[in-house]
């Protein structure tokens, strides 16, 4: 008894003054994150409260919020155009996720070779992405797609009477994801940081095993790749949900709401036609959205994502 | 080893992401054209016993408005040495987006551009000064046009200028077909279907007309030319009849059938809000839609004279043609300078000097003698759209305010159902029963 007491008295300092160096530790680590903590605390999660308190209220910008429960709710789920916008949006999302990734692993594939110059090459093909998703690139895609554009010019010269991109419902968004999959770089250049990780010896066991280039592909990058595809396919997913300047600037939701993104639609909503309550409630679904896709993808993951050597 | 090494590339590849993702803020950063013009130092001056007032001005502009009235404001500040201008300027749509958040904030800027689409809503919560008894002076302006500023009765904002809705014309395609017109008569709506058929006929690699099929404006006119109106007079409600409505998208869809507009797939593919874009332009239709104001910039990027005619069956007793506020000044309400703010309103209202440097940039100017005395000096468009306006004057009426959800209805909606209607995926009878439902409960919904 008077043992375990004493025992227990001297464990019990052992672990304050264990807990006092973790507190000065912790100190020191949390000064570093100030900067971040302070940008998290007043820039982010402030703001994502009081949306979340917009999202119960009828708000025009003009007068003060007013208190309406969960109605903007309850319209929303009677509104064409919000269920028109999240249709849009998921086949934006399944559609141009899986193109923009097998280009830039495609890319990041091929520029995976010793070849000489190979870093002006990779500075070349990563440029567009630097352009990204700007209003300069949205219109000059615009222009490029345009009844009288570029584009038909050169399908003219094979004979082929090209579509009116922008008029027509199904290319409307033909053209959307043919830019989405055009800003590839950024994917691969986390790909290519990922083959050189790939090490060499499983490729050189396999070749001396008589295993073919596509197998060694299939069989050894693919499965070493996985865990970069998984962050890729993940980022990727969570930033097509929320694309806006290029569907704003190229068909600004049109023909016909064929492009009616969710995020233009919020927009709409909230700055057009000033009803930022309601444009709240669909901001609180869409993070709700998101959230429910980044789980089934993680919850997928342990399925198709090698972390083993 | 090797797990650790994947764990760094990983980290490299989120914060490279994250780089990427600032780039991308950093590209779209917000368009704020905020320039303080040259001002005269108070110091400089030397009278210190002048107090400096300083004096926010917003105005939606474009390049050649921001020139303007960067002149005039120059102009003002020489006049008036103690006072200041600071110039906030942006496009139509960034514009009401800045000045609702500036609104929600309580700092609007002293004096402020208002569209009538959007006076209601600022006049309802109390962010405009009431002008009624200041020394801004309407008296050069018609009655009729001053009671376009009032609110119960009350003047909140003064308008700069008129205009109207019009078809204007390009007569050298008309010529080539071969097709007599004359832009005085009043046509009916078969007769004017005729003509737009006619030049396709004519000249097939041109249509009559862009297709107009979901333009709030003609549309408004055609229910009053029906003896109708498309919103109720208190505004909660959608007034035009689904017969009437049904019958203006059959007009439409029975143009595109013949030639006489666009097929759809062209008519969706180019942004209606840019006059640049119109087909017009480039002299591919003979016929579009237009403001007066707007006329003229079609004219320039045409590169030919254009003609101006009311739209078909002007000449019956309703009076279909209203006159239109083209723009206001206001004033906030929480102004500190009133005195400055109003002498500003006042000098770009009624100055002669200003009325030449503006023309009819905001619409026909609103200042009678101005009006006259620009006609006379400058000449040219400026006096054809004079000469039109008089002439709309006498037949057209004023009507009420469109409610705020006017923009939603006619901007949103009547787009998607009227293309709807154009690519034959809803009948005018579906199409007119859809819009009067969805644009009924937008209006309820305020």
């Amino acid at each position: 008894m008077g043992i375990s007491m004493g025992n227990a008295l001297k464990s019990n300092a052992v672990a304050r003054s264990a807990t006092r160096l973790a507190s000065k530790k912790n100190k020191s680590a949390y000064v570093f994150m100030t900067p971040w903590l302070l940008g998290m605390l007043f820039l982010t999660a402030g703001s994502m409260l009081f949306t979340l308190y917009l999202a119960f209220t009828n708000y025009d910008l003009l007068t003060p919020p007013k208190f309406i429960g969960a109605e903007n709710f309850r319209q929303l789920w009677q509104d064409p155009n919000f269920w028109t916008s999240i249709r849009v949006t998921f086949i934006y999302v399944v559609v141009s996720v899986p193109i923009r990734l097998a280009a830039a692993l495609l890319v990041a594939t091929l520029v995976n070779k010793p070849i000489r110059g190979i870093g002006i090459y990779r500075a070349l093909i990563y440029l567009p992405s630097l352009l990204g998703g700007s209003v300069g690139a949205s219109i000059g895609w615009r222009t490029l797609f345009d009844q009288n554009g570029p584009i038909n010019s050169v399908l003219s010269l094979f004979g082929i009477h090209g579509p009116v991109w922008l008029g027509n419902p199904v290319t409307a968004i033909i053209v959307l994801v043919l830019l989405s999959a055009w800003q590839f770089g950024s994917e691969m250049v986390i790909f290519l940081a990922g083959l050189k990780q790939i090490p060499s010896y499983l490729n050189e066991a396999a070749t001396i095993d008589g295993a073919s280039g596509v197998q060694r592909y299939f069989r050894i990058t693919l499965p070493m790749l996985s865990p970069i595809i998984f962050f890729n396919l993940l980022m990727g997913t969570i930033s097509s949900f929320m694309v806006f300047t290029q569907v704003y600037v190229i068909t600004d939701g049109g023909p016909m709401n064929s492009t009616l993104f969710y995020v233009l639609y919020l927009y709409q909503q909230g700055f057009q036609y000033f009803h930022m309550g309601y444009a709240a409630a669909l901001a609180v679904i869409l993070l709700i959205i998101i959230a429910l896709c980044s789980g089934f993808i993680f919850l997928t993951s342990r399925f198709w994502v090698n972390y083993d050597v | 080893m090797i797990g650790r090494k994947k764990a760094y590339s990983m980290a490299a590849g989120v914060s490279l992401a994250a780089v990427v993702a600032l780039a991308g803020c950093a590209t779209s950063s917000p368009q704020t054209n905020s320039t303080s013009s040259s001002s005269p130092s108070s110091s400089s001056s030397g009278a210190a016993s002048v107090q400096q007032e300083n004096i926010t001005f917003a105005w939606w502009t474009t390049p050649i408005r921001t020139k303007m009235t960067e002149q005039a404001i120059a102009l003002f500040e020489k006049k008036y040495p103690n006072i200041h201008v600071t110039s906030e300027y942006e496009p139509w749509n960034g514009y009401w987006t800045k000045l609702a958040t500036q609104a929600a904030g309580g700092a609007l800027p002293d004096v402020m551009q208002m569209d009538a689409s959007y006076l209601n809503q600022y006049v309802s919560n109390g962010s405009l000064m009431n002008l009624t008894k200041t020394s801004i002076n309407t008296s050069g302006l018609s009655p009729d046009v001053v009671d376009m500023g009032k609110v119960n009765g009350k003047l909140y904002a003064v308008p700069v200028a008129i205009n109207t809705f019009c078809e204007i014309v390009n007569p050298a395609i008309l010529k080539k077909a071969g097709i007599s017109f004359n832009p005085n008569k009043s046509y009916t709506w078969d007769q004017f279907a005729n003509i737009l058929i006619e030049v396709h006929k004519k000249l097939p690699n041109v249509y009559g007309s862009t297709d107009d099929i979901w333009q709030g404006a003609p549309l408004a006119y055609w229910a009053r030319s029906h003896g109708e109106s498309l919103f109720s007079a208190n505004g909660k409600s959608i007034a035009i009849s689904e017969k009437t409505l049904a019958a203006w998208f059959q007009y439409w869809l029975n143009l595109q059938n013949k030639g006489g507009v666009e097929p759809a797939q062209a008519n969706a593919a180019w942004d209606h809000t840019d006059p640049t874009a119109s087909p017009f332009d480039k002299g591919q239709v003979a016929f579009t839609y237009a403001s007066i104001g707007q006329d003229a910039s079609y004219q320039q990027y045409l590169g030919k004279p254009i003609e101006r005619m009311m739209f078909p069956d002007w000449n019956q007793p309703s009076k279909p043609n209203i006159l239109h506020p083209a723009m206001y000044w206001t004033i906030s309400s929480k102004t500190k300078y009133p005195d400055a703010a109003e002498k500003l309103v006042n000098f770009l209202e009624n100055d002669p000097q200003v009325s030449k440097i503006f023309q009819n940039d905001r619409g026909v100017t609103a200042n009678l003698k101005n009006r006259a005395a620009d006609e006379k000096a400058i000449g040219g468009v400026v006096a054809q759209q004079d000469n039109f306006m008089d002439k709309v004057e006498k037949v057209s009426s004023v009507v009420p305010l469109d409610p705020p959800a006017a923009g939603q209805i006619e901007g949103n909606l009547l787009e998607n159902i009227g293309q709807e209607v154009t690519f034959k995926k809803l009948t005018p009878d579906q199409a007119a029963k859809q819009f009067i439902q969805q644009a009924n409960q937008i209006l309820a919904q305020g």
